[in-house]
């Protein structure tokens, strides 16, 4: 896996640079959800295991952190190793300071495919709720 | 006594929603795929759950169902994110 330290993510077009974690706010909330969405993408990836498209472009993508389950059969085990290994990714955004718990959740609605979301508990106590499907998040209660 | 599956049981986005109370079994069916769900549950009377953090995800497989189980009365509470929920519910 490549290293994301080596990426300077601030230069991507209208998106918020990201500097070793931290969640940029640049004025109001909605610059803030989009930081926070691309610190859970670097870090974790995108249902295709890919950076996503919504910050590089394809050609370029960088592999995420859960490149080293890809091909992987789905099954129980796999779906909770997978949960694990979302926090494990996300755990840095604890050890920064930015938040005081990742939880994450694997879902196999369907027999071949697979969708994750995590709730992340921000050091002031807010949650924020991303979910790979639409690779968005939401502040929920 | 049998009772007939309670359809639809819907789910504000969002929010814990009291869907069984002061059971010890039932079954319930996702209905909408389409929302993420979560759970969890309360002695009869206490009072709902506020934190999301607290559930536990659902229907993780492509089965479809959850069963409750307990050893005493517990009322049941599920949460849906990202749409809103439909569940059939068996007590």
């Amino acid at each position: 896996m490549n290293n994301i330290n080596n990426v300077n993510t601030s230069q991507y077009i209208g998106e918020p640079a990201i500097i070793n974690g931290d969640l940029v706010k640049h004025g109001g909330d909605y610059d803030r959800v989009v930081a926070l969405n691309n610190e859970i993408i670097i870090l974790v990836g995108t249902n295709a295991n890919y950076w996503g498209n919504l910050i590089e472009p394809q050609s370029s993508q960088i592999p995420g952190g859960l490149e080293t389950l890809k091909g992987r059969a789905i099954t129980s085990n796999f779906l909770k190793e997978h949960s694990a290994l979302i926090e494990s990714l996300l755990n840095t955004m604890i050890v920064n300071g930015n938040a005081t718990s990742i939880k994450a959740e694997t879902f196999n609605k369907k027999s071949d495919y697979i969708t994750w979301s995590v709730l992340i508990t921000l050091k002031d106590s807010q949650k924020y709720y991303f979910s790979s499907e639409t690779n968005s998040g939401k502040f929920v209660i | 006594m049998a009772t007939n599956p309670q359809f639809p049981v819907l789910l504000t986005e969002n929010t814990w929603t009291k869907i069984a109370s002061a059971v010890v079994t039932g079954t319930i069916y996702n209905k909408n795929s389409g929302a993420d769900y979560f759970q969890t549950y309360r002695i009869p009377n206490d009072p709902a759950p506020t934190d999301l953090a607290e559930g536990v995800g659902m229907f993780l497989e492509p089965q479809g169902f959850e069963e409750i189980k307990s050893d005493s009365p517990i009322d049941v509470y599920v949460y849906a994110l990202g749409d809103q929920g439909k569940l059939r519910v068996d007590l």
